[in-house]
């Protein structure tokens, strides 16, 4: 969500980005410590304040992520159990640290005394010393080169991180801490940071087991007199001699006095006898200077290295956005967009001018030509101009362009008979704006002439949206109109493209044509006695078929229209389809046209929903007739109309019973007749039509009762909505 | 290097969709007012859009232009010489009374268009092509900026895509962007800019931010949705309850189990929600495969695994316990001996409190009890469905049928061939999962599990790229 910031705050953060210092490593810890925190625990912590200034300390999400871990509640807490557990691996490299020189003392006295009298055999002791710490750093160069990854998991320095990490949770179980540990183990796991630092571990260990040698070595050879002789049973003595000065050369090359050949010759064990002074000096020098050429010395070396790796590993170490704790952050922090404000205000002016309205609209005189032209429409799919009995139009065509506005203007100025009225047909998908209401202004200003508008592609409307949308479309062009003079009766909605009977009346009611029977309910009569012949017809309780029989006779009346009842009751039964889903939408239609109070009743809800499947039905009957003698196979429609009508009663499933049949079919043919109106009033018709009375039909007679009491009713309804 | 900051005014005639397309590309849903009415915006603001917390696109919604036919029939009467300058009558009209009069939205409007670099003309298609559009282009035409036509509404049925087209072209407007402002629709958002791009050289690079800007975001929500399944996954997999031999207390402990898988998964699916700000209101345009935020049908719900068309396997455990496998204790010897010793040692090196357990409760006869193969599956089906609606978000509803079909292929690989070895994995390290203790919690820092969530996210990634039809970026990407 982006963030309301109002203009002058906009460009304070645009103009200066404070300087930005470098982030360091510990404070992305911290992030990551957060992170895991808030992953375990919930997101309780969630701080605007943090938020707020982490917006203000700008940058990237990096930067941002950082600043809110550290303005955030938790921070103080997570940040003194990083420290301690820094504090405690630190404890536990010391300790280790004076384990290894204890070691390394350990072994060096073992090595050298473990001779007991007499000759010492020098390249086991240098075995005993250094052995290990080759093979040791030999596995270290191996694993750095061939396998990085590895080395957090198996190596010394592995072991005492696990170790490390397996004792600050015996100590600590808070949440806290749980986070701290989770988040340096999960980094030192993963990052150059984490096998650096193992390796500095590692080297350093070894340096105080190495340091720890040497000490006790020099100690030992300068207390003790040692004799050092070497054997062979493989080697021959030049070949041993040859491999002495090339491990000489090192030390040789550090300073140390190393044997020379004669010496090493003069050493060989089997060759006692005094030894001189300056031979055993030179054999320890061998010793020591190997001890620091090959053991202190690479070891400080890559200790040193290892420590530089550390800082470089450390200052390139980035947080992983892409996790999911970080980018659902992405939005509060680094926001996409922000507001800028309001730049040009309204001033009102205009909408003042569009409110003078008012005074008196002029009168439709009685004779005389009217005029009809269609604004920015296209001509419609029934005859235009539309077939009025009694009315004879002059058709000015369609208007569309400044040009085309002028002709009309033009013509209606010259006509030779004064219209009595202009009628003009605008589209009710179009949005009304001024241009057309300036257009219609000028033409009742400047010829006198009442002006009235029709608006047609209802359907269009319709097919868009609900029916709310409609209402308030209509409501629109009629407040707009009402600034021209032209009152909200004169405006009113006729759908061109789906003319029929009762819209054609409300057209000329208009200009109260006379001689125009309102409204002919001749069709309904029909309808109510085909419901009584088939009722007839059936023995007891109706079958499917049977049902579906008499919706299809209903809808044949109908046939002309199918396009426009069929398009409100969203009947689409095709083929192949899930028949579910096909009756339940045309049910749901239906049922959404009752009024509230019949749809309270379950037994008025199952007709409802039965009248709108079956309507489907008969629809797709219509269009292929031969469906109806498959009409026996289609063996899932029972049941797909028993999933339908079922789940419209919360209380129980009403008996399909004679009262609901008829009561399903007159909704039906009810429908029919009013198709082609607003939901809104035909909701409003079946609601006159339909007293709340929950008699039970049983009898044919009774039957015939209702429904010529329901036509009586619909008469009634129909002249009130036409006078309306 | 601070790049040139672009302004762009929103223009065209009224109720054709200006502020919901403002409201699309800021993505914020309170933005301005939209309704069906004329005349909804009556005054010109702006929002900016940020890349890395810099503003580089100011954009302004304008009012509707309603009566063009009027205007431009007085503008045409400012001209009074023939050799005056378009700009001049401009800038004459909007000094005029009649700019505070009759005409006051329409000069707000132009205003604001003399005021920015680029126009972009929000056409909506269901329209006709009538005069008025003319007159509103001609007058834009007249203000000597670039203009570029947004067409609406072209998912619609009443569409009249080509004719607008048609009639774009022939007052010489080829760079049109398809936008529809009611599905949202991103990759609409890049041609958008690109589009800009080809009009706006001194732009270049502004956009250029922009657009990688956005490309970064969907990368990243993408790899952050992933990361979420992968960890749900190895959570859910890795689950294992331990059941004593005698039976007792083992309707407990399933329904134990089942409730902190379900409340597992609610997680993972409130956090993708939240993760691709999803509102409850989007619910409606949406076609995702939730309701409301939850899961239509409970995850052991045997209609469940219909509904996915996954099959429930085999062999049903004792008593028919649907989602569920009871093992005897192999300690992961169905895996292989190979694996298993690695197991062992691994056990030894890390966990060897848990594992010892496990050994002296195997020696015991206890039994584990743990989620099924089927019901692993239908999670995995049903969370990347979700996943994928969600990134579908991106796409004109043309698309997204074929998207749909893609998908279900990509998904198949989940509902029939063998789990992934991770799973698999993750089934011998019961303390992989998280959903028992605080205890497993801290020992999810374990790097064993998250190389195998790595994995798995890789491998997730991977099928949702199948679903979408991309292909995978060149390695050294974003």
């Amino acid at each position: 969500m982006p963030l309301k910031l109002n203009a002058s705050e906009a460009f304070a953060t645009t103009a200066a980005q404070p300087a930005q210092e470098p982030i360091g490593f510990s404070q992305r810890l911290l992030a990551e410590a957060v992170r895991l925190h808030e992953d375990a625990q919930g997101l309780a912590g969630d701080d605007p304040q943090a938020d707020a200034l982490a917006r203000a300390a700008g940058g990237d999400l990096e930067r941002r992520l950082v600043t809110r871990a550290r303005a955030l509640a938790m921070a103080p807490a997570l940040s003194v159990a990083l420290r301690q557990l820094r504090g405690a691996s630190r404890w536990a490299v010391a300790i280790g640290l004076v384990m290894a020189i204890m070691a390394g003392a350990t072994t060096a006295q073992v090595a050298l005394g473990s001779q007991g009298e007499g000759p010492v055999n020098f390249f086991w002791v240098l075995g005993s010393l250094l052995g290990v710490h080759t093979l040791a750093l030999l596995i270290w160069l191996m694993l750095m080169l061939l396998w990085p990854g590895a080395m957090t998991t198996g190596s010394l320095g592995g072991m005492a991180l696990a170790l490390g990490r397996r004792i600050s949770r015996w100590l600590h179980r808070e949440p806290v801490q749980v986070a701290a540990v989770r988040a340096s183990a999960s980094i030192y796991a993963r990052n150059p940071i984490g096998r650096w630092t193992l390796s500095a571990i590692s080297h350093s260990l070894w340096l105080a087991f190495l340091s720890g040698c040497l000490v006790l070595v020099i100690f030992i050879l300068s207390t003790k007199q040692y004799t050092f002789a070497w054997e062979t049973t493989i080697l021959s003595d030049r070949t041993y001699v040859a491999l002495t000065r090339t491990l000489a050369s090192a030390p040789a090359a550090l300073g140390f006095t190393t044997p020379t050949a004669q010496q090493i010759m003069a050493s060989h064990w089997t060759r006692q006898g005094p030894v001189a002074g300056e031979s055993r000096e030179a054999w320890s020098g061998l010793l020591v200077g190997s001890l620091v050429a090959y053991g202190l010395l690479p070891r400080s070396l890559l200790l040193i290295f290892s420590l530089l790796a550390v800082q470089r590993a450390g200052r390139r170490f980035r947080l992983d956005i892409s996790l999911p704790g970080y980018a659902r952050l992405r939005p509060r922090l680094l926001p996409e967009a922000q507001d800028i404000g309001i730049v040009d205000a309204d001033t009102g002016v205009a909408n003042g001018q569009r409110e003078e309205g008012g005074g008196q609209p002029l009168p439709i005189k009685a004779a005389g030509p009217l005029v009809i032209l269609g604004l920015e429409i296209e001509p419609p799919q029934t005859h235009w101009p539309p077939l009025l009995q009694g009315v004879e139009w002059l058709d000015l065509g369609f208007v569309d362009s400044r040009g085309d506005r002028q002709r009309a203007l033009e013509q209606i100025r010259v006509a030779a008979i004064p219209p009595r009225a202009i009628t003009v047909v605008c589209s009710l998908a179009a949005t009304p704006d001024r241009g057309t209401r300036s257009f219609i202004h000028d033409l009742q200003t400047a010829s006198h002439i009442p002006v009235v508008v029709v608006l047609t592609e209802g359907q269009r409307l319709r097919l868009r949206g609900d029916a709310e949308q409609v209402a308030a479309r209509i409501e629109d062009w009629r407040r707009l109109l009402h600034t021209t003079q032209v009152p909200g009766e004169r405006v009113i909605e006729v759908d061109l493209d789906h003319l029929t009977d009762a819209s054609r009346a409300r057209l000329a009611s208009l200009f109260g044509v006379a001689g125009l029977v309102p409204v002919p309910v001749g069709r309904l009569a029909r309808s109510c006695t085909l419901i009584m012949e088939h009722i007839e017809r059936w023995p007891g309780q109706p079958s499917l078929d049977e049902q579906v029989e008499l919706h299809r006779a209903i809808a044949i009346l109908y046939r002309g229209e199918g396009q426009s009842w069929q398009a409100l009751l969203r009947a689409r039964f095709q083929d192949g389809g899930n028949r579910v889903e096909q009756l339940k939408v045309s049910a749901e239609r239906m049922v959404n046209l009752l009024p509230a109070r019949l749809r309270a009743n379950p037994r008025w809800l199952a007709a409802g929903a039965m009248a709108g499947a079956l309507g489907c039905v008969a629809a797709a009957t219509l269009v292929a007739p031969a469906a109806i003698a498959a009409l026996p196979a289609w063996a899932g429609l029972g049941a797909a109309l028993a999933a339908v009508i079922q789940p419209s009663s919360a209380i129980a499933t009403p008996p399909v019973d004679l009262t609901t049949v008829v009561r399903s079919a007159a909704l039906f043919a009810v429908l029919l007749e009013l198709q082609g109106r607003d939901e809104v009033a035909i909701t409003r018709i079946i609601d006159q039509v339909t007293l709340a009375d929950d008699a039970v039909i049983v009898s044919r007679a009774a039957a015939r009762e209702w429904l010529n009491a329901l036509q009586q009713r619909l008469a009634l309804a129909l002249v009130a909505e036409g006078s309306s | 290097m601070s790049l040139p900051v672009l302004k762009v005014a929103v223009v065209g005639h009224t109720n054709t969709g200006k502020t919901s397309l403002l409201r699309t590309l800021t993505r914020d849903a309170a933005f301005g007012e939209v309704s069906n009415r004329p005349s909804t915006t009556r005054h010109v603001q702006g929002a900016c859009l940020l890349v890395d917390g810099v503003p580089l696109v100011e954009l302004y919604d304008t009012p509707g232009l309603e009566d063009s036919i009027g205007l431009l029939e007085h503008l045409d009467g400012l001209r009074v010489d023939r050799q005056m300058d378009w700009i001049v009558v401009l800038r004459r009209f909007l000094d005029s009374a009649a700019a505070h009069g009759a005409f006051e939205q329409e000069a707000k409007a132009l205003r604001q268009v003399l005021a920015s670099d680029v126009a972009l003309y929000v056409i909506d298609v269901r329209d006709r092509v009538l005069a008025k559009h003319r007159d509103e282009l001609e007058i834009l035409g007249r203000c000597a900026k670039p203009v570029v036509p947004v067409l609406n509404f072209v998912v619609s049925s009443e569409a009249r895509t080509a004719q607008w087209r048609e009639h774009l072209a022939r007052v010489n407007m080829h760079a049109v962007v398809e936008f529809d402002t009611v599905v949202l629709n991103e990759n609409g958002e890049q041609r958008l800019f690109e589009k800009m791009q080809t009009l706006l050289d001194p732009f270049r690079a502004t956009l250029e931010a922009v657009i990688a800007d956005r490309i970064r975001h969907r990368t990243g929500l993408r790899h952050a949705a992933t990361d979420l399944l992968a960890d749900l996954f190895i959570d859910v997999a890795a689950y294992r309850v331990t059941l004593p031999a005698d039976g007792r207390n083992n309707a407990a402990a399933m329904e134990s189990l089942k409730r902190l898988v379900r409340e597992r998964e609610q997680c993972c699916v409130d956090a993708l929600l939240d993760l691709y700000q999803f509102r409850p209101d989007d619910y409606e345009a949406e076609a995702l495969p939730i309701d409301d935020g939850q899961w239509g049908l409970d995850l052991f719900n045997p209609a469940s695994l219909r509904q996915f068309g996954i099959r429930a396997g085999g062999g049903a455990a004792a008593g028919g316990i649907a989602g569920l496998a009871i093992d005897a204790m192999t300690g992961g010897l169905t895996l292989g001996a190979a694996a298993a010793l690695g197991a062992t040692l691994g056990a030894l090196w890390s966990s060897s409190q848990t594992h010892g357990k496990r050994l002296a409760d195997r020696a015991r006869g206890f039994t584990e009890l743990r989620v099924n193969d089927a019901t692993l599956r239908l999670l995995a089906v049903r969370q990347l469905e979700l996943v994928q609606a969600l990134l579908r978000r991106g796409h004109a509803s043309q698309d997204k049928i074929r998207l749909k079909a893609q998908s279900a292929v990509a998904r198949k690989v989940w509902k029939t061939q063998q789990l992934p070895v991770m799973l698999a994995e993750a089934k011998v390290h019961p303390e992989w999962s998280r959903l028992d203790s605080a205890e497993s919690a801290a020992n999810a820092g374990d790097s064993g599990r998250a190389a195998a969530k790595a994995e798995l996210a890789k491998l997730i990634e991977a099928s949702l790229r199948e679903g979408t039809g991309e292909t995978p970026p060149a390695a050294g990407g974003t």
